[in-house]
């Protein structure tokens, strides 16, 4: 089955279950059905949480090279010198 | 042609890591290259931000329901409606964000060529 196959599979069969639950196909107890019908934006909030979460904790344990930076950032200017020196624009 | 007279050299990783597990005694954090004090601060800002928008949203859809409506702990959620409407606004305020966005860099892109015309 190709990624796209299943892709499309799961999220339809998970769907179809909670369309079914949510319009009454079992005979839930009224908390359970309050819990159940906001799920699919649950699952969406708490993916956006997760990849936010991510994004923050690799920005924060990210590895700078200052001097490194520093050195490259210097060899830029010398470069552009040079260049502009040749005739080139920028 | 005539070598231009300078080289890119971003600091040999190897080098880098050398330094870093070599100096175990010395403390190791001191030596290995860290994000910069900002970055810290905003990485963490931002999990922090996330931790609390997912408690929060766990407790309201998740947790709520099983509760005792009499609790007061009700008086801190707003009605659940709300819990698939702000999050359903925030989507489409954002994907109306990314569209202006992208128009007004088309624009831009468009004003150029003209202009180089």
């Amino acid at each position: 089955m190709t990624k796209l196959a299943q892709w499309l599979w799961a999220p339809a069969l998970l769907g179809s279950a909670w369309a079914a639950l949510t319009l009454g196909a079992l005979d839930l107890p009224s908390s359970c059905r309050e819990g159940l019908w906001p799920l699919p934006t649950y699952l969406l909030v708490s993916n956006g949480c997760f990849a936010l979460a991510t994004v923050g904790y690799c920005v924060a344990t990210f590895h700078d090279c200052e001097d490194a930076a520093r050195e490259l950032q210097s060899q830029i200017q010398e470069a552009r010198a040079d260049l502009s020196r040749r005739g080139m624009r920028f | 042609m005539v070598s231009l007279g300078w080289d890119v050299g971003v600091g040999d990783p190897r080098s880098v890591l050398e330094t870093g597990l070599g100096q175990s005694e010395a403390g190791l954090l001191s030596r290995r290259p860290m994000a910069t004090g900002t970055d810290q601060v905003v990485g963490l800002g931002l999990v922090a931000v996330s931790l609390i928008i997912f408690t929060y949203y766990t407790a309201w859809v998740i947790l709520l329901p099983f509760i005792d409506s009499q609790h007061v702990i009700h008086k801190y959620f707003l009605p659940r409606a709300y819990a698939v409407a702000i999050p359903l606004a925030a989507g489409l305020l954002l994907l109306l964000f990314v569209g202006l966005f992208i128009t007004y860099v088309m624009l831009k892109n468009q004003k150029v060529t003209k202009k180089a015309q």
